[in-house]
């Protein structure tokens, strides 16, 4: 079971966010052996496998609307420096995109995306997050916040 | 006899007036302020805190105040208000769960990083021993570290 997870995470953390078949993600996950994808495929379907990839794998893992599957890597920099980067880094599509990941949903934005909010609920206009990278997305904004602020030349 | 009258008399009660029960919501106005994350809980019964607000504030006025990182969360109670100034009693504080653990100064000396064989390891600055191999996520790999023995000698 672990094995699954420790493979599943390490490709997310090389991809960072991808949508693609689940067979093909096992493949990718797996390049070099011959896994029994059946099984695999049947365990990662399972809900409890994808909270715990979500809760102790820093790992994504759920069916998109068009029955492919999305991995996302939710891995966050701890130095504000890394996470401000991240954070404020701007997509030429921002409306169609995940502001988290960065994977384009493109038509699929209305249902699949939401508006990000503040921690405390306030919405943020213009930027949209799955809902399942809405809070490690305010959890990099926190951490890209606690930089020293540059004091002014003035 | 005269025993008897007495306790009648002891035991009158008189009653509530009518107009003295009404809504909650008729008397006292519940408030909700977000503060910014760096703000003292000390800071909020000043008066000048309060300033550009002040005279929005009744008498028995609620205000919850909850910081913006969902961290902290306060209640306070308006005694006296004015057009700019206020007196506040802090009915409640507490600390909440933050959404990102807050930096602890006691990992100081370690490094937490992530090798895509052995998952999160932890490794001690000061002589470069690995502490922790192979958790499944940075929380996992503080929290095996915090209860390793080596973390406490430090």
């Amino acid at each position: 079971m672990n094995d699954i997870f420790l493979k599943m995470q390490k490709l997310a953390r090389e991809v960072q966010a991808v949508r693609m078949p689940l067979d093909r993600l096992i493949t990718l996950a797996w390049r070099g052996e011959e896994p029994d994808k059946a099984a695999i495929a049947h365990v990662l379907r399972t809900e409890a496998a994808q909270r715990e990839l979500a809760l102790d794998w820093e790992t994504n893992l759920y069916r998109h609307l068009t029955g492919q599957y999305c991995l996302i890597c939710t891995a966050l920099p701890h130095n504000p420096k890394d996470a401000q980067q991240l954070a404020t880094r701007r997509l030429i599509n921002s409306r169609e995109a995940c502001s988290f990941c960065g994977l384009v949903e493109g038509s699929y934005a209305p249902i699949e995306l939401t508006v990000a909010t503040n921690p405390v609920g306030i919405p943020i206009p213009g930027e949209r997050v799955h809902p399942r990278c809405a809070l490690h997305w305010q959890r990099l904004k926190l951490i890209a916040n606690a930089a020293p602020t540059k004091s002014s030349l003035l | 006899m005269s025993e008897v009258a007495i306790e009648t008399t002891k035991k009158v009660i008189r009653p509530l007036a009518a107009d003295s029960l009404m809504f909650e919501d008729a008397r006292i106005v519940r408030y909700v302020a977000f503060v910014p994350r760096d703000t003292d809980p000390q800071m909020l019964t000043e008066s000048r805190f309060w300033l550009s607000v002040a005279q929005r504030l009744t008498p028995l006025a609620h205000v919850l105040v909850v910081w913006d990182d969902r961290s902290q969360m306060a209640e306070l109670l308006v005694t006296e208000s004015s057009q700019s100034f206020v007196s506040m009693l802090l009915l409640n504080y507490r600390k909440l769960p933050g959404i990102i653990s807050d930096g602890s100064e006691a990992l100081v000396n370690f490094e937490i990083y992530y090798s895509s064989i052995d998952g999160y390891c932890a490794r001690r600055l000061s002589d470069s021993v690995l502490i922790v191999k192979g958790a499944s996520s940075r929380e996992k790999a503080i929290e095996e570290l915090k209860s390793h023995p080596a973390f406490k000698a430090d």
